[in-house]
């Protein structure tokens, strides 16, 4: 009896300090602060391509109207701002207004504020044209959602240049904060349940079985961007490949954890989504998984790394021995790992 | 997880606890299933229509038309709209909701082009087997079209033949599909 008593506290030790560890360990803020930028970046894109028909599936006259929503709609959960909007004028200007929005989370101006104005505006114009979205505005819903809750604009933003000009340190500075790391995670997790949720949908059907899965999508003229029909003299090619994007996506949220194969996981992430972005047409929507696919990147290879492509971002202070920022991080929690004592900048 | 687990076929538990939580999933936009291109990648779907214009003269077109939408995300919204009603009335949504897109998206095209009546039609584009693609045939060949009508709108947005119809007679088998004359390509 005692031994079971023993091998449970034991147990609930570990699960607590790993749990601890896993979501509320201080974390860099660069990779987050890259994940704003092209996430802005595309919201602002996406907004853009809104624009050109706004009154199309936005307006009185749009492709769901008003007398379509009172039937298709009825629940009040699915809220949208964009109801209100009755006239082209108001909807021009609101619109507007989201853009400046986008173009704020990307540049990093009042990153807090624009990150949750940001994902409320997706998230009215997702629930106003239901029909009309794909998975690019689920995962720019998601990746918004969560750099409201990191402090996303810690790095790389106009805000902190303007924290630099008021306490005159440089942008070398480490940012680490427990919600740069609970975002993180968040945008890990959540790609794991949708790896999984793919991956696992595609097991019902009996092409993702027998491999030709992938022909289908080469032969459809509607998604198809490149020809692709000469795979059709590659059969087992187009059955490895299928083979390849079913095991990929079902063992994607085991497999990412380990140090040793998540290198390996994440460079197959690039020609399966850039295959979606250049082959499928799917362009958006191929940069945006990309995109969230960096939350596993470490924040001292996106800084070495944004360092060695321009070199003004500047690669200093990432090593574990770095000051944090005060401005940026929160204070540690129960078994939340070392924190680093805050020293002198070197000159 | 949720999310998709509520996704059909889903058990009785998952609905039960997906309803606890909808409201928040619905409300944050999180209730997905992420299942993209599952079961099948499968043919995909264009809308076509005839209008009928004030002078009797008669315009046609379809959606998405890479030649008329783009960039090419704003052709992936139209090819949404086509395909998202091709999924509900496949997933056995209630037909007043298809045939309350059905006559959105009539009200929208007589609206555009000033038309008195509206004719849609969904049309689905088969996807060719390997064998017909190395035998030289192209996928825009005009066999690989199929279509059902969805319904005729007048201007003031009266339906005179339901969409309902339609949608209830595929689901007696009963399909109304038929090969489509010309390709839309």
């Amino acid at each position: 009896m005692n031994l079971v008593h023993t091998y449970l506290s034991e147990m609930r030790q570990q699960a607590c300090a790993g749990w601890n560890r896993f979501w509320f360990t201080p974390a860099d803020a660069a990779t987050l602060a890259l994940i704003r930028i092209l996430t802005g970046a595309m919201l602002l894109y996406t907004n853009v391509v809104w624009m050109l028909e706004l009154d199309s599936f936005f307006g009185q006259q749009s492709w769901c109207d008003r007398a379509c929503a009172a039937i298709t709609q009825p629940d009040r959960s699915v809220w949208s701002v964009h109801w209100i909007l009755q006239s082209n004028g108001a909807l021009w200007c609101a619109h507007g207004v989201v853009l400046a929005l986008c173009a704020m989370l990307m540049v990093g101006f009042c990153t807090r504020t624009a990150a949750i104005a940001a994902w409320l505006a997706t998230v009215s114009m997702a629930n106003r044209v239901p029909l009309a979205l794909f998975g690019l505005d689920q995962l720019n819903a998601m990746l918004a959602m969560y750099l409201m809750i990191g402090p996303a604009g810690a790095v790389w933003s106009i805000d902190r240049r303007l924290l630099d000009r008021q306490s005159r340190c440089g942008q070398g500075r480490v940012c680490s904060s427990v919600s740069a790391n609970l975002a993180i995670r968040l945008i890990q997790v959540h790609l794991c349940v949708l790896y999984l949720a793919a991956g696992l949908s595609k097991l019902q059907g009996p092409s993702w079985w027998n491999g030709t899965a992938l022909w289908q999508a080469a032969a459809n003229l509607e998604y198809q961007s490149i020809d692709m029909t000469w795979l059709v003299h590659w059969p087992l090619l187009v059955n490895l490949a299928t083979h390849v994007t079913v095991a990929w996506e079902v063992s994607y949220c085991v497999l990412i954890w380990p140090r040793l194969t998540r290198p390996l996981v994440l460079v197959l992430a690039i020609p399966l989504h850039l295959g979606i972005a250049f082959c499928l047409g799917m362009t958006t929507f191929g940069l945006i998984m990309l995109v969230a696919n960096l939350a596993f990147i470490p924040p001292s290879l996106v800084r070495n790394g944004l360092a060695a492509i321009a070199p003004r971002f500047g690669a200093g202070g990432t090593s574990g021995a770095a000051p944090i920022d005060r401005q940026f991080a929160e204070p540690a929690r129960l078994n939340a790992g070392p924190v680093v004592p805050r020293r002198k900048r070197a000159s | 997880m949720i999310g998709p687990c509520s996704v059909a076929p889903a058990s009785a538990l998952s609905h039960r606890v997906w309803s606890v939580y909808r409201p928040y999933l619905q409300a944050a936009y999180l209730n997905h299933g992420y299942h993209f291109f599952a079961p099948e990648p499968g043919p995909s779907h264009l809308v076509r229509y005839e209008v009928e214009l004030a002078d009797g003269s008669r315009q046609s077109g379809f959606f998405p038309d890479r030649t008329r939408h783009r960039p090419r995300l704003l052709y992936h919204r139209y090819f949404m709209l086509s395909e998202h009603l091709n999924a509900l009335m496949d997933s056995g949504a209630a037909p007043e909701v298809v045939g309350a897109y059905v006559a959105s998206f009539a009200r929208r095209i007589l609206h555009v082009h000033r038309g008195q009546r509206a004719t849609l039609y969904l049309m689905r584009h088969l996807l060719p087997e390997p064998a017909a693609v190395l035998a030289g045939k192209p996928l825009d060949e005009p066999s690989l079209y199929r279509e059902r009508l969805l319904g005729t709108f007048d201007a003031g947005g009266m339906v005179e033949q339901t969409s309902q119809a339609a949608t209830a007679a595929v689901r007696r088998g009963a399909s109304p599909e038929r090969p489509v004359s010309q390709g839309v390509q």
